[in-house]
């Protein structure tokens, strides 16, 4: 989800419009300090990279961090995209959309 | 400043958390964001340095079983001539049998957290926030587990005596502060305010 978060953001993907986006669309609240676990351990493992911005007086003198999904990632999500199509395809239940 | 000490690391995530906020405009929300990521980031320490672990509360522990010896001489020092300087004082007023049962222990028992929290922050610079809070958690199990016994057990001690010892259960708290003496200061002064990525 944070990787489909970051994608649907752009070029502004730091934390808090990912943490929005995440909201929005999961209608649930977000912790920020599990969205920042998460791709801490996303970038360990290729799937984002990071920048730091400049700091800003706005944030406490604190920088952004913005993110950037890669090519590694960008394949991640598809394959999740694929195995969730063919699990969702077959569960009678789940036909013409959810109740 | 909290997440400063705990999630040292993570600068943007403090900035996040202030721009957040002011448009939010929720005090509740901001500690409850910052609490749980003092938590994920704690728990994600400890779950990726296992034996770092193992290793903070072998050596807090055995801080305060050394420091022990020296406590033991500040107590009976504690117990002997300030409680008779404090009878002089006082003479009728019950503050020198609440010193006597309840607080004389007490100093030694803070200086012994603040020393043994120090020992345990040195040994571990580079996880300091997570194996300060598993040493502590530790200490402060065995602090209540202590008193929760000793309170069950004797039953000829005052209702405001018991409440004294109530307030000092969470004394162990006081390692953090040994702990995390002059990280701030060190930190700022190495330049480590943003994080290298």
């Amino acid at each position: 989800m944070i990787l489909i978060a970051i994608l649907r953001v752009g070029e502004n993907a730091y934390g808090v419009p990912i943490a929005r986006e995440l909201e929005e669309t999961g209608r649930r609240s977000v912790l920020l300090g599990a969205v920042y676990a998460a791709l801490d351990r996303m970038e360990k493992h290729g799937l984002v990279s990071s920048r730091l911005g400049e700091p800003t007086a706005q944030r406490g003198g604190k920088a952004k961090r913005f993110f950037t999904v890669t090519s590694k990632g960008i394949s991640a999500a598809k394959d999740t995209q694929r195995a969730l199509t063919a699990l969702w395809t077959g569960v009678p239940v789940l036909k013409g959309g959810t109740r | 400043m909290l997440l400063e000490l705990f999630v040292p690391a993570n600068a943007p995530l403090a900035g996040d958390l202030v721009e957040e906020c002011e448009r939010r405009g929720s005090a509740l929300w901001y500690w409850r964001q910052v609490l749980s990521a003092i938590a994920i980031a704690v728990a994600t320490d400890v779950g990726a340095h296992r034996m770092l672990v193992v290793r903070a509360i072998a050596a807090g522990w055995t801080t305060l079983w050394l420091f022990s010896f020296v406590g033991a001489e500040i107590n009976r020092f504690m117990s002997g001539w300030v409680l008779d300087r404090l009878i002089l004082l006082f003479w009728t007023h019950p503050f020198p049998m609440l010193w006597a049962t309840q607080l004389s222990t007490r100093p030694a028992m803070a200086l012994g957290f603040v020393i043994s929290g120090w020992a345990v922050g040195r040994l571990h610079r580079n996880n300091r926030p997570a194996m300060l809070v598993v040493f502590t958690l530790t200490v402060l199990a065995w602090s209540i587990y202590g008193d929760v016994m000793r309170l069950m057990t004797s039953s000829n001690i005052p209702a405001s005596f018991r409440l004294v010892r109530l307030m000092f259960t969470p004394l162990p708290l006081l390692i953090l502060v040994g702990g995390f003496w002059g990280t701030t200061l060190v930190n700022r002064r190495n330049g480590h305010e943003s994080i290298t990525v």
